[in-house]
């Protein structure tokens, strides 16, 4: 994920987030050695956002409570804000 | 719950069980990390999810139907949104916790917009991620984070509450 492939490292990043489950006080530090590596902050902000509003791994649960409908329009809305974060994040850093 | 549900959710702890136990014993490194991750994991939802539940049964004995329709339902003002941001916040823990809060406020009146604004906002302004986030990446990114996904979790409850009916 480096300056040469902004939208794939996007895409890829918000696919990472919202697949896997890990936790805060794991994701954060991690995001940080990323973005001491070079990683945009665009990339980190797609990643934590969708980590924390899209969660496919828990969508059963979800989906038991609240039915298949709501719980699916309620990820891919995440996902849609996440992205949202993401770009927004790359203009105010001036990474775009 | 479906069969086959049942099936998998049986079959997939012990696939992950077995694979790290295995892993473990034929000196594997990542075998290790995945055995110390997942008893963290159990760890803390056994720990978490009791008290939660407890909390849970509470509020539905003790808070009246009506105090909840009255400030979260079809008539609820702005404030409710501040609200009911202000109890996810203190959620800890990952949608396990939110979900079963979640259902509660629905079931004791509260409107499903503002059910599925509470399912947001605990995902996106938890108190303890938030410091988490403020101290590796930096508060501008906290702030810029919030100010731009809270109009956007209360736009698209409304958006799935209007999709999805009553």
């Amino acid at each position: 994920m480096n300056d040469h492939s902004n939208w794939l490292g996007l895409l890829l990043a918000l696919g990472i987030g919202s697949m896997v489950f890990v936790p805060g006080f794991i994701a954060y530090p991690l995001a940080a050695v990323l973005l001491e590596n070079g990683v945009p902050y665009y990339i980190i902000a797609g990643f934590t956002t969708s980590l924390m509003l899209v969660g496919f791994a828990s969508l059963p649960v979800e989906i038991t409570y609240f039915g298949k409908r709501v719980a699916i329009l309620r990820n891919i809305t995440g996902l849609v804000i996440s992205l949202v974060i993401a770009i927004a994040i790359g203009f105010i850093y001036g990474e775009f | 719950m479906k069969k086959h549900n049942d099936l998998l959710s049986y079959l997939i702890p012990a696939l992950v069980i077995g694979f790290s136990l295995g892993a473990r014993f034929s000196g594997f490194e990542l075998g290790e990390k995945l055995l110390s991750n997942l008893g963290q994991y159990l760890k803390t939802l056994l720990l978490l999810l009791p008290p939660v539940f407890i909390l849970i049964g509470l509020f539905e004995v003790w808070v009246p139907r009506k105090t909840i329709d009255k400030h979260f339902g079809s008539s609820h003002g702005i404030g409710a949104w501040f609200w009911l941001m202000l109890l996810a916040s203190t959620i800890v823990g990952g949608l396990y916790v939110s979900l079963p809060i979640a259902y509660t406020l629905y079931q004791k009146g509260t409107r499903l917009r503002l059910v599925y604004g509470f399912l947001g906002f605990s995902t996106i302004c938890r108190i303890p991620m938030t410091f988490f986030e403020a101290s590796f990446l930096g508060l501008r990114f906290t702030l810029i984070r919030y100010a731009i996904a809270l109009p956007l979790v209360i736009i698209s409850a409304i958006l799935i509450e209007r999709f999805t009916g009553e």
